[in-house]
This record gives C-alpha cells, sequence and structure tokens, in this order.
C-alpha cells in the first residue's frame, strides 16, 4: 500500500515537472490568484472618489454644452476616445493597487485558501491561441464550424478592442456574456463531439473568458 | 520494500525520458515542417513550436531562417514562436532587432515583443527599441514601449522616452507610456513637468500628476499656466489635479477662484473641488456665489465644498447635508452621485442624513448606489437598525445586505434578524459572504451563519 502511494505520489511530481517544463509566454496580466479586481460597471470604477465624481460630472457636462453642438465629427470622436482612455486609465491604476494591496495582505487562511481552490484559474492560452499583440484568436477546430460564426465574433471583435487599449473597462462583463452564449451553444451539441474535443472546446472558451478579467497592458 | 521503492523510481525516470525524447521528436519535426511547401502547415509548424516554449530551444536555427525568409506571414509567426521561447532563444536577438526594421509592420510588432520576452538588454537591442516607439504603426509603438517596459533599461533611457510618447495623437500609445510613469513616482516629476508642454501630453501628464497627489506640488506653477489653455478638457483635468495635490497648491488659490467663472460647466466643477481640497478659505464669498448658480451639481458641489474648508463651522455644514439630501433626490444621476459621496466625505451625522440614504438605497445608477453604500456604511452601529428595516423586505435584502457587510463586524447587531429573514432560504447570500474579496471576507465573518 506504502508502495502504491509512494508511487502515485512519484508520477505526480513527474507529470508536474513535465507539464511545468512545457511553459507559456505573454503572461497578459495574470494576477497571482483567481480573483477578478473587476468593479460591475465601467462608471462604477470610475465614481469612487468625489475627485472622479466631479471629473466625470465635467465630462459630461463638457459634452453635452452648446460649444460641444459644434464640434465636428472628428473632433467628438477625439473626445469620446480620450474620455475612454482616462477610464481605462484610473480603472487600470485601481486594479494595480487593489491586486499590490492583495500580494501583500496577510496569509490565507486554510477556510480561504480552500474557496480559493475551488476557484482554480484555468489554464492561460498560449500567444499562438491567444495573440496578445493583436486580439487574434486561433480557435479550436469543432469551434470554427459556421454555425459558431456569428457567436465568436463578437469575442473576435472584443479581444481585438483589448489588444488596441480601445476597450471599455467593463470589457470583462461583455466577453463573460459572449462566452456564456457561446458555451451554451456548444453544450447543445456535446453529442456531435468527441469528449476530448468538446473539453478542449470548453476549456478554450474558459481560458478566453479569465484572460479578459485582466488588463493587457499589465503584464505584457 | 527498498527495492520496490527503487523499482517505481526507476520505471518513471523511464516514463519521463520516454515523454521527453517524444518531445523532442515533436521539436524536430515541427521545425522541419518550417520549410513545407505548404503555407499553412508552415506557419501551424510555427504555432505549435510556440506552444512548446522554452522545449523548443531546439528549432531556434530554423526559426531564424524562417524568420529572414520571403513569406511576411512565416516571419511574424516565428517572431512570436521565438519570444514564445524566451530567454532560451536569446541568440536570435540580434536578428529579432534587424527584424524591427521589416517592412512588414506586424513583423516589427512581433519582433519588438519577441525582445521584450528574451530579456535582451543589449545597447542594441535597447536603442533598436527606443527608434520604434516612434513608428509609424501604433501596434508596433506599443510593443516597443511593452518591450521596454519589460527590459527596464534605466531611467534615462525610459523617462525622456515617455514624455515624448504622451504627445501620440494614438491615445492606445500613450496608456502605456502613463502607466509606467505612474510606476516610476515621484522620480517621473520632471518627465510630467515637460509633457505638461506639449500640447498633446498635457491632458494624460495631468492624470498622472493627479494620481501622485501631495508628491506633485513642483508642478503647480506648470498646472496653474494651464488653468488658460485653449482646451475645455485640459483646464478641467489641470484645476482638478491642483486639488489633489492639496494644501501645497495653496498658491493657486487666485488662479482658481478666477476659474469658478469658466465658460465651460466643467472647469467650475473642477475648481470647486480644488478649492476645497486646497482648503482656500478666502474664496468662500466666490463659492457661495457658485452655490447660487442654477447648475444643480453646483448647488450641490459649492456648499459641500464650504462645508470641507471650514468644517467647524455649524452653519455651512447644516447648509451642505440640507443640500447634499436634496441632491440625492435629484433627476440627474451625476448631481445625485455627488450628493451621496459629499456626505460620505462630509461624515455628517446629522439625524436626516440616514434615513435620506436608506431611500436612496433603491436608486437605479450603479453608481450611485456604490457611493450611497459607503456613505450608509460610514454612519456605523446608528445607521443598522434602518438598513436591518430593509433585510425584511425581499426586495432590499440583498442591496441591504451589502452595507452590512461592507460595514463589518459593526452591523453585528443584525446577525440574528439576518438569520431569521434569509438563513438557509437565501444560499445565494450565504455565498456571498464568500466573495473572492480577501478584506471584505475577514469584515463579515461575524455576519455568517455557521
Amino acid at each position: 500500500m506504502k508502495v502504491l502511494a509512494l508511487g502515485l505520489l512519484a508520477v505526480c511530481v513527474a507529470c508536474g515537472a513535465i507539464v511545468q517544463g512545457q511553459g507559456y509566454y505573454g503572461g497578459g496580466g495574470y494576477a497571482p490568484y483567481g480573483a477578478s479586481y473587476h468593479s460591475s460597471t465601467a462608471g462604477e470604477g470610475y465614481a469612487r472618489g468625489m475627485a472622479d465624481v466631479v471629473r466625470s460630472a465635467g465630462d459630461y457636462n463638457l459634452r453635452t454644452s452648446e460649444a460641444a453642438k459644434n464640434y465636428t465629427d472628428a473632433r467628438s470622436q477625439d473626445l469620446d476616445n480620450r474620455l475612454k482612455y482616462t477610464q481605462n486609465y484610473f480603472e487600470m491604476r485601481r486594479i494595480n493597487k487593489e491586486a499590490r494591496a492583495a500580494e501583500q495582505s496577510p496569509r490565507l487562511s486554510n477556510e480561504d485558501a480552500f474557496r480559493m481552490a475551488r476557484q482554480a484559474a484555468p489554464r492561460p492560452l498560449t500567444s499562438a491561441q491567444l495573440d496578445r499583440l493583436t486580439g487574434s484568436i486561433d480557435w479550436p477546430l469543432i469551434l470554427r464550424d459556421p454555425q459558431y460564426t456569428a457567436l465568436i465574433e463578437p469575442l473576435n471583435q472584443l479581444f481585438v478592442e483589448r489588444a488596441s487599449g480601445t476597450a471599455a473597462p467593463d470589457i470583462y462583463l461583455k466577453v463573460q456574456k459572449s462566452a456564456e452564449v457561446l458555451q451554451a451553444a456548444l453544450k447543445k451539441n456535446i453529442n456531435s463531439y468527441k469528449s476530448g474535443d468538446f473539453i478542449a472546446a470548453k476549456k478554450f472558451i474558459d481560458s478566453l473568458e479569465y484572460e479578459a478579467r485582466f488588463p493587457v497592458g499589465a503584464g505584457a | 520494500m527498498r527495492v520496490s521503492t527503487y523499482a517505481v523510481v526507476f520505471c518513471l525516470g523511464l516514463v519521463s525520458a520516454r515523454a521527453l525524447h517524444a518531445q523532442e521528436q515533436d521539436v524536430k519535426r515541427l521545425a522541419a515542417t518550417l520549410t513545407a511547401p505548404d503555407k499553412n502547415e508552415r506557419l501551424r509548424a510555427a504555432d505549435e513550436l510556440a506552444e512548446f516554449g522554452t522545449q523548443a530551444k531546439a528549432a531556434v536555427p530554423q526559426l531564424l531562417t524562417a524568420l529572414t525568409g520571403a513569406d511576411a506571414d512565416l516571419r511574424w509567426h516565428a517572431a512570436r514562436a521565438l519570444g514564445a521561447i524566451g530567454p532560451a532563444a536569446v541568440e536570435a536577438a540580434p536578428a529579432l532587432v534587424k527584424a524591427l526594421t521589416d517592412e512588414n509592420a506586424l513583423v516589427r510588432a512581433q519582433a519588438a515583443q519577441a525582445i521584450g520576452f528574451l530579456g535582451s538588454k543589449s545597447p542594441q537591442a535597447v536603442e533598436a527599441l527606443v527608434t520604434r516607439v516612434t513608428d509609424s504603426d501604433a501596434r508596433v509603438r506599443r510593443a516597443a514601449i511593452a518591450a521596454l517596459q519589460r527590459l527596464r533599461p534605466g531611467p534615462k533611457v525610459v523617462l525622456p522616452l515617455l514624455a515624448k510618447v504622451l504627445d501620440d495623437a494614438d491615445p492606445s500609445v500613450v496608456m502605456p507610456a502613463l502607466q509606467s510613469l505612474a510606476e516610476v513616482g515621484a522620480d517621473a516629476m520632471p518627465t510630467l513637468i515637460e509633457a505638461l508642454s506639449y500640447p498633446g501630453g498635457r491632458y494624460w501628464a495631468c492624470l498622472v500628476l493627479a494620481e501622485m497627489g501631495p508628491k506633485g506640488k513642483a508642478a503647480v506653477p506648470a498646472l496653474v499656466k494651464l488653468l488658460s489653455d485653449k482646451d475645455p478638457e485640459v483646464r478641467m483635468q489641470a484645476v482638478i489635479t491642483l486639488g489633489e495635490i492639496g494644501p501645497d497648491a495653496k498658491s493657486a488659490a487666485s488662479d482658481i477662484i478666477k476659474a469658478l467663472s469658466d465658460e465651460h460647466g466643467g472647469v467650475r466643477y473642477g475648481a470647486v473641488y480644488a478649492l476645497a481640497k486646497i482648503g482656500a478659505v478666502e474664496s468662500l464669498p466666490a463659492l457661495a456665489k457658485a452655490g447660487a448658480e442654477t447648475d444643480p451639481f453646483l448647488q450641490v458641489l459649492a456648499p459641500w465644498a464650504a462645508a470641507k474648508i471650514k468644517p467647524m463651522d455649524e452653519g455651512l455644514v447644516r447648509v451642505a447635508v440640507e443640500r447634499l439630501i436634496t441632491g440625492l433626490k435629484s433627476n440627474d444621476a451625476n448631481v445625485r452621485r455627488a450628493a451621496a459621496r459629499g456626505l460620505f466625505e462630509l461624515g455628517a451625522g446629522d439625524q436626516a442624513v440616514a434615513p435620506a440614504l436608506v431611500a436612496a438605497m433603491e436608486d437605479p445608477d450603479p453608481t450611485v448606489q456604490g457611493n450611497v453604500y459607503t456613505a450608509l456604511a460610514s454612519l456605523g452601529a446608528k445607521a443598522v437598525p434602518r438598513v436591518v428595516q430593509r433585510l425584511k423586505d425581499p426586495k432590499s435584502r440583498e442591496r441591504a445586505l451589502r452595507i452590512l457587510t461592507i460595514m463589518g463586524p459593526e452591523a453585528k447587531a443584525a446577525v440574528p434578524i439576518w438569520k431569521r429573514c434569509c438563513g438557509a432560504r437565501m444560499p445565494q447570500l450565504a455565498t456571498r459572504c464568500y466573495s473572492p474579496w480577501p478584506r471584505s471576507v475577514q469584515a463579515v465573518r461575524p455576519l455568517c451563519p455557521r
């Protein structure tokens, strides 16, 4: 019995070593543990202190003023972009600060560790699966089926926006919603696929959704 | 017994060796496929090699050949794969540096990113990346900045560069530079002050300086100049930044008071906020005038500012609390948000505050809700009975629980009622207590049923 246990332990260690050897790159800003730092909405992250409240009201005022009505389309677009990036900037700063604070927090209790282990993070996508520079996604074969085209298109678009930094801070919520729809469609066809293919596609979507929790600029 | 152990270890070693051997064979096969006649096969081989990461080191020579080949798509796939191999492919650095001048922008972008992952800090690599920071393609500029952030060649190289990047017309390029400057902190002050003189950079530099708060006091004169900038958004950010610097920006008070008459409301809002944060007593008459304007946001913000400047003046505080409570019922979400936040920041314990905030709990705007929750939670134990009343209403229960959660141990009086109202019948609420927000978990434990 003892030999068997020792053998199993050794197998685990050996497998771990092999898997570890594979490595991945691109990081893409994964947090040190499986927690999300996102606000529930873009505005929520942006309007926390009084300065943010004032900034938000001021932006609204400037955009709805009489003078703003005479702006050219290009000028309006520039201003909208600037606002979007301003929100992104403060949201990312807040996320970074919270992540640092979490890193410096006391050691986890057993209860917390157990809870977090249950929420184990999905495996990060490789650079070939998700190119973090361009946002292009290399979908698993079964998800390239024409029946999923309309469902993967929003995700393609969201990740391109994310890579270029033009995504709104609540991009995670949009990705989550699109991923849920895709998962549901995939699940309906579960009997049409080999179990390995189905699991790989499902895990791919999980990883994609998890990736969107973190700002692309945080790590890469 | 010992023999059995050795046998198991031997078998495992054998299995591992076979796995490694198979992996080596795969890498060899994929490396050979990089020259296959079919283009898709070549690209797929490069991608699969990337998935092997460090284990694909043996394929570096073939990837280098692909990097200099005629097929542009294969060149960028190869650059990406070399980046995936990481420091083990450091011999590829000179070729990647050369690829930074490739005619294809995607090749240049992937090469820049790969150099960052290789960790090659050679002067040639750093210099080449610096030149790419002004590339005509935004993806290349972003990748070059990210690579320099990763390589950390030192502030002397990076900081002057970042000031110029802030002047870039494309915000997606500005953003990484902004993050870097914010991370550098006080050492970035000269760069930020320089950026305040660039037409495209001054807006962004204000954001970083605002975040630095009092540490940004050296920028006060440059920020005061921006109060007459032709762009109202710059004026607004500059005045808010002066406010964030706080009492050290007192020398700017007279200029900020002038900004109270700016033609744009957003700048006036910023000026009111700044005067409150600076504590400019001389601005009280001007603030009273601003509070009498027809703008509902100023009607709430200006009395709040006056009360912040003189918190011991009961008359000013009373007027502010009244206006803020009225503001909670405004049709304008911005006004409601400011009212809730203002009540929290004033810390007013007025008897009328708790009922007004409890009534505002149902606000349809989530940002208003968030500020109402914070304000209610800050009232502590004395607000608990009113919040607990809401626990009894299934429609308000979840919101009430959120507030009690923020209050933490101060809300322990709510536990028996919560158990009675929700208990096992509301498992989703029990789960909420163990949400992945580590600090709040500590605080709400006393509230959670065992």
